[in-house]
């Protein structure tokens, strides 16, 4: 498509101290304002682009991979750069999103190498690169705390970095460095799991790094892996569909639509989450579990912390003081639940897009801590059950909801217009 | 429960070698710290600069009994190895600590844009 019919807006709500909402200040903003792209027709993204493929956030950066009509794809980031997480060439503070250059990367993108996927931890980032009948390549930069850059802590360095999987065996085979290809990668404030298939042979596995006290890669004898560590769990006969990663647990969901929940349950966070069937999309926040299930009644179940309203539910008062039970969404004028789109999970608050009952259109709803104004309803009070936050009142523009994502006590919305 | 944002084990903190304090993630991106000579005056609080949000942190007191008032120094960088027992003088920690203290170059930018 040679003609651009439509183009998009990114907007942003919540915490900004270090830039990270890309507004071209370091206040924090309590309604959804655009996100300025360098360079860029005021408020617009990049000429050309045909969407954000993934948006990570971390403490206070952010990252967006952008792909262009051309098949060109582009790694953008904004805020604190001052661990090195935007790569060497920022290393300060960015208020606006501006095209991260990482001599790492042009090496590797000289070679026919793109950027496909990309995460970000509390203050390291990730980024998977791809080439055809090529071996996957996976950089990270950044803090190395709890050995978040997973080359080891011997080398205390921010300089981006290329993570080795060499060291791996699995089923008894070192992991062929020609055959490794990353299906996904997601990461938590401390640590990062991929979802790796490693040859023919070799088949599904988890490979994960960071802060592992807790169990949440898996066993608890050690305190953290600064290299790819193998989690062990079975994933042959029912291979994984996605994960999600709280601050110290990790929720894996399989193709059948059970789910595996290890790590902390001092908050619950892990109470049944392993007792629920067809499974379609999981989330975390730091200390809860978001299951969606793909029955009739489009259920959205919450466990773990309530302090802020993050269950989106009031709590029952049960003996242990846990609950399990699904988000209370306003029904509609008939009795009926909205349809839920998709989930979006921050540090201690959620989106959804939702369709209301018998309609296409769509709207975001959220709820739970709100105290940076991160729910973009112009004041700080946390929200104990969905609302609405966009279309937002008084916000004049229109336009399809694309995508949702939510971070560090950040809300992103990407509309089409 | 009810004041604390949550109580974090000392493990799961990490240290800032330049601001001299160990550190906590906040929600809001920002991050809970506080120093030794807090801890070893059996301050267990921990404040969000940026937020109402307080943590309370599980310690060993006896880790830090031998701190002196006014020495903010001496603890290794990496976290994990802060379960060890310390038997030495405030002199050997000291000394200690000057030999494993690295600097490399995105460090010394840190403290470049800190001052």
């Amino acid at each position: 498509m040679e003609t651009q019919t439509s183009y998009l807006r990114l907007l942003a709500a919540g915490s900004n101290a270090r830039g990270q909402l890309a507004n071209g200040s370091d206040y924090d903003s309590h309604t959804f304002k655009e996100c300025c792209f360098i360079n860029c027709t005021q408020d617009t993204l990049p000429h050309n682009t045909l969407g954000i493929l993934q948006l990570a956030t971390g403490a206070n950066h952010t990252l967006a991979l952008l792909e262009f009509g051309d098949g060109r794809r582009e790694l953008w980031g904004c805020g604190d750069g001052r661990k090195g997480q935007l790569g060497p060439q920022y290393m300060g503070q960015l208020t606006e999103f501006t095209p991260i250059s990482i001599p790492l990367y042009q090496t590797y993108a000289s070679r026919g190498y793109t950027c496909c996927l990309i995460a970000a931890a509390w203050e390291t980032s990730y980024l998977v690169l791809k080439s055809p009948s090529r071996s996957d390549v996976v950089i990270s930069m950044g803090s190395n705390d709890f050995g978040a850059l997973g080359v080891g802590t011997k080398q205390a360095t921010a300089t981006p970095a290329v993570v080795s999987f060499d060291h791996l065996t699995i089923k008894g085979h070192s992991i062929n460095p020609n055959e490794l290809v990353v299906e996904s990668i997601v990461a938590g404030p401390r640590h990062v799991i991929l979802h790796v298939r490693a040859g023919l042979n070799n088949g599904d596995s988890l490979i994960g790094w960071g802060l592992a006290r807790h169990g949440q890669l898996g066993d608890t004898k050690i305190v953290n892996y600064d290299r790819p560590h193998i989690i062990s769990l079975d994933v042959s006969s029912d291979p994984v569909q996605i994960c999600s990663l709280g601050l110290q647990h990790t929720i894996v969901c399989h193709q059948s639509g059970r789910t595996t929940a290890f790590g902390s349950n001092k908050k619950g966070q892990l109470h049944r989450m392993d007792s629920w069937g067809r499974v379609r999309q999981v989330g975390c926040t730091w200390n809860g579990t978001y299951l969606l299930t793909d029955d009739d009644e489009n259920t959205l179940i919450s466990t773990g912390s309530n302090t802020h309203g993050q269950l989106g539910r009031e709590s029952q008062v049960e003996e242990n003081g846990i609950t399990v039970g699904p988000v209370e969404f306003t029904l509609s004028h008939d009795g009926k639940l909205p349809s839920l789109r998709s989930l979006a999970c921050g540090s201690e608050h959620v989106m959804a897009v939702i369709s209301p009952s018998d309609s296409l259109d769509m709207e975001v709803w959220g709820w739970g801590w709100n105290e940076h104004g991160n729910l973009g309803l112009d004041h700080t009070d946390d929200v104990l059950k969905p609302i609405k936050i966009w279309p937002a009142r008084g916000h004049v523009l229109e336009g399809r909801i694309a995508r949702v994502w939510a971070g560090n006590g950040t809300s992103w919305i990407l509309l089409q217009i | 429960m009810g004041a604390y944002y949550d109580e974090i084990e000392i493990e799961d903190m990490a240290w800032d070698e330049v601001k001299s304090v160990y550190h906590y993630p906040c929600p809001c991106g920002d991050r809970f710290e506080i120093s030794r000579k807090q801890l070893a005056n059996c301050e267990d609080i921990a404040t969000c600069p940026s937020c109402s949000l307080i943590i309370r942190v599980v310690y060993d007191p006896l880790d830090f009994e031998d701190e002196s008032p006014d020495d903010e120094g001496s603890a290794s960088q990496e976290s994990e190895e802060d379960e060890e027992e310390d038997d030495n003088s405030d002199d050997d920690q000291f000394e200690d600590a000057l030999e494993k203290l690295t600097l490399t170059e995105p460090s010394a930018a840190l403290v470049a844009a800190a001052a």
